[in-house]
């Protein structure tokens, strides 16, 4: 008998010590949380939403259920105004939202959200561009590129894509011979094209290249040159079997190195998860911390390998302080990097 | 008498889909379905919010998630195209007369699922099993379905979500439109 007093004791003292597990676990017991996409269904979005939910949930305390919600729309613009003025704030909703959102917030007039506000749960991992070419136009390189006189043709899904930013970018501030056709409704569209001798390069996220074309890798039908974003990775190989140059490495000055950093941002903010501004921080953490223990998770890691999906998580902390990094642009960088892309 | 066999038979079936494909516990074989709803602000996009709920609460081997699209128009389109389509669309039956008989063909009649702005809204079923899917396990998932829409608790958290929630056959709106009822709901 007294052993049961001293353990309901020890207990006792023990949730008091630890308030928030205890909340939480009352207020999401028997919920359902909801992952708004701002994609629609079968993409990589998708992919990466539903995996990493299915672990997250059993992560929190109370284990809730989720279901998704898929909000496609303007380049994930919908999804991100709705996740910022309309949707509750309780903690019950996670959104997968666009990576290029903090550097529209700065390139874009007339955005209804402020990613200063927004709070960032975790990235599942980085979007690293990567520049792919067809093996018939002889580029093996990204030198070999600066030196072809012909034209490489890029497919492109919009001019507000990271397909058609990644190109001009090396069109207008490397000096490269490129040319992008846009339009494309998708990525799968755009192989096809590359496929069927429309167009001549593509670039794209190094998950969706393994993802969704790893039979052109594996065939070498496709030759990386090129990879854009904030951090290099050492296993993306150029036709010569030399690692691929970060576009960010090539800046001339630092205005130019500003300029790239912006536009490579998105690369950083990936498969990155959120939830609504104004969710009381308690929440936030919370959910912080399940994310955390998410990407450390045997099953979600076995699943994603299963999958094809890269893992390359970051902190909450680590994505809020990327993110505002990139609004905090300075304005003439923020004017030049419009012009270099032609936006008005 | 026939009400009561068929009554029999649908719950026979539903068990027999919930033994056969061990689907109490296992998270694998849930069937996710995708409802095309409308804006953000419609009350489709409501509706199917607290279908998706329900489903989740009380679906057995189901799951709705639901996809905010830009309403009737594009629901049909995206619910009878080739690849990536949609399982099930909530539509207006105003909305429902304009699509064409390549369309009609894709698609059958569920439920009525109640009233907005005067118009009955209707779910509406693509015919095609999803790929990987067979006939038959689609069939039953629809059963499933239409059971978790029709049950009161299921319809109660609905409620909470878009509070002009009140299901019926809907047969006489489908009926008009051209549109075959699912035989899951006959």
């Amino acid at each position: 008998m007294k052993s049961i007093k001293c353990w309901v004791t020890l207990a006792s003292i023990a949730a008091a010590l630890n308030p928030i597990s205890v909340n939480a676990s009352d207020f999401y017991k028997d919920k359902i949380v909801t992952a708004i996409l701002g994609a629609g269904p079968g993409g990589g979005y998708d992919l990466y939403a539903r995996t990493v939910m299915k672990h997250l949930v059993n992560h929190i305390p109370g284990k809730p259920k989720f279901i998704m919600q898929f909000m496609p729309g303007a380049g994930g613009q919908k999804a991100a105004q709705y996740v910022y003025n309309v949707a509750s704030k309780d903690g019950t909703k996670v959104a997968k939202l666009s990576n290029m959102l903090p550097a529209f917030q700065v390139l874009r007039s007339g955005v209804k959200y402020d990613v200063r506000k927004l709070n960032y749960i975790g990235r599942a991992a980085s979007m690293q561009y990567v520049t792919m070419v067809w093996h018939t136009t002889g580029v093996k390189s990204l030198e070999d590129a600066q030196k072809a006189k012909q034209a490489i043709i890029f497919g492109s899904s919009g001019k507000s894509q990271s397909n058609y930013i990644v190109p001009a970018v090396m069109a207008n501030l490397l000096g490269l011979n490129v040319k992008v056709i846009a339009g494309y409704p998708g990525t799968a569209a755009i192989n096809k094209a590359l496929e069927q001798g429309e167009v001549t390069g593509r670039a794209g996220a190094w998950s969706s290249w393994i993802s969704r074309a790893g039979r052109l890798i594996k065939e070498k039908k496709v030759v990386a040159i090129a990879q854009s974003g904030l951090e290099k990775a050492t296993d993306i190989k150029n036709g010569y079997g030399e690692p691929t140059p970060l576009l960010l490495d090539l800046a001339k000055n630092d205005d130019e190195r500003a300029i790239l950093s912006l536009l490579a941002a998105d690369a950083a903010i990936g498969r990155n998860f959120s939830t609504p501004p104004g969710t009381s921080s308690t929440r936030v953490k919370i959910l912080c911390r399940a994310f955390d223990a998410t990407m450390r998770d045997r099953a979600f890691l076995d699943e994603a390998k299963k999958r094809k999906l890269i893992v390359e998580p970051k902190t909450c902390e680590w994505l809020q302080k990327t993110a505002i990094a990139i609004v905090d642009t300075p304005a003439p960088l923020v004017k030049k990097a419009k012009a270099l892309l032609g936006w008005k | 008498m026939l009400k009561t066999i068929t009554k029999f038979a649908s719950s026979c079936l539903i068990l027999g889909f919930v033994i056969t494909s061990g689907i109490s516990n296992s998270a694998a074989n849930e069937l996710e379905l995708v409802v095309g709803t409308g804006g953000t602000s419609s009350a489709a996009f409501s509706a199917g919010n607290g279908m998706s709920i329900a489903s989740v609460m009380h679906g057995k081997g189901i799951k709705i998630y639901s996809y905010g699209t830009k309403g009737d128009k594009d629901n049909i389109k995206r619910l009878t195209k080739k690849k990536r389509a949609i399982n099930l669309a909530i539509v207006s039956s105003k909305g429902l007369a304009k699509a064409n008989d390549k369309q009609k063909k894709g698609m059958s009649g569920l439920i009525a699922l109640g009233k907005a702005r005067g118009d009955t809204l209707l779910l509406i079923v693509r015919n095609k099993a999803p790929k990987g899917v067979s006939k038959d396990k689609y069939s039953l998932a629809i059963s499933e379905v239409l059971r978790v829409l029709k049950d009161t608790k299921a319809g109660k958290i609905i409620k909470n979500e878009w509070r002009d929630w009140s299901v019926s056959s809907g047969e006489s709106a489908f009926t008009a439109a051209g549109v075959k009822i699912h035989k899951a709901a006959l």
